[in-house]
């Protein structure tokens, strides 16, 4: 059996049970503290055989490693909390949007913030559609009802119902 | 065969659930003081009292730092 002997001030009593739970599959430890908040830790091998110097060794190495990680683990806790609570409740802020006081209009779209760039000058209506010139609320079909009766009447297809009443009567 | 847990470092309700985990292979009896718990092992088969000691505090030192 070995023994170590640890000072509670540099590392923290969660950092020596962590560390503890990866030698616990291989060998027997067990905690104990004395008067001058210094923590022992026994450790003994389940297995004959078993070079327990290099072990209290890699413990000692674990422990630097194991402390660190908590440290590093503790100085992010609030940046963590927020990435997760962001990514749990995204949708819902994106639902609720216009509770959200957006002064400098961070969370609008680009299409949102731009909307006057397709605001275009068209006077003349050439960016409208057919359906949007010729329906006004009516059908499509009575729209190119009219049309055709329109055309009907113009000299251009007059034009061609003379040729073919012509050719009728050359035949 | 008696086991001594300082205060300071395992809880009381990691003893307990240990205590649960373990009371069909003996008599198991606890006990406490001002600083310490004090876990007395009674009847343990034989067989298994070697290891009985170490393995109960393993787990010991698993469910008191579950517990913490």
């Amino acid at each position: 059996m070995e023994t170590i002997i640890v000072d509670k001030n540099i590392y923290s009593l969660r950092s020596i049970f962590s560390t503890a739970y990866i030698f616990l599959d291989d060998f027997y430890i067990f905690l104990d503290q004395l008067e001058d908040n210094k923590i022992t830790i026994k450790i003994k091998s389940k297995k004959e055989g078993v070079d327990l110097k290099k072990t209290v060794d890699d413990f000692k190495n674990e422990l630097i490693n194991c402390s660190l990680r908590l440290k590093i683990s503790e100085e992010n806790r609030k940046i963590r909390e927020m990435i997760v609570s962001s990514a749990l409740y995204g949708r819902i802020e994106q639902t609720n949007k216009k509770i959200i006081n957006d002064t400098e209009g961070i969370c609008k779209t680009w299409e949102e913030a731009n909307k006057d760039i397709y605001k275009i000058n068209d006077t003349e209506g050439i960016c409208k559609s057919w359906e949007e010139i010729a329906c006004h609320n009516e059908g499509v079909h009575k729209a190119v009802n009219k049309s055709c009766a329109k055309l009907k009447e113009s000299n251009y297809v007059k034009m061609f119902n003379f040729k073919k009443e012509d050719g009728n009567k050359s035949e | 065969m008696e086991i001594k847990a300082n205060k300071n470092i395992y809880t009381k309700k990691g003893i307990e659930e240990t205590i649960k985990a373990y009371e069909h292979l003996g008599k198991i009896v606890l006990e406490e003081n001002k600083n310490y718990f004090i876990i007395k092992l009674r009847d343990i088969d034989g067989k298994i009292e070697k290891i009985f000691q170490d393995e109960f505090c393993n787990y010991l030192l698993f469910e008191s730092g579950k517990c913490s």
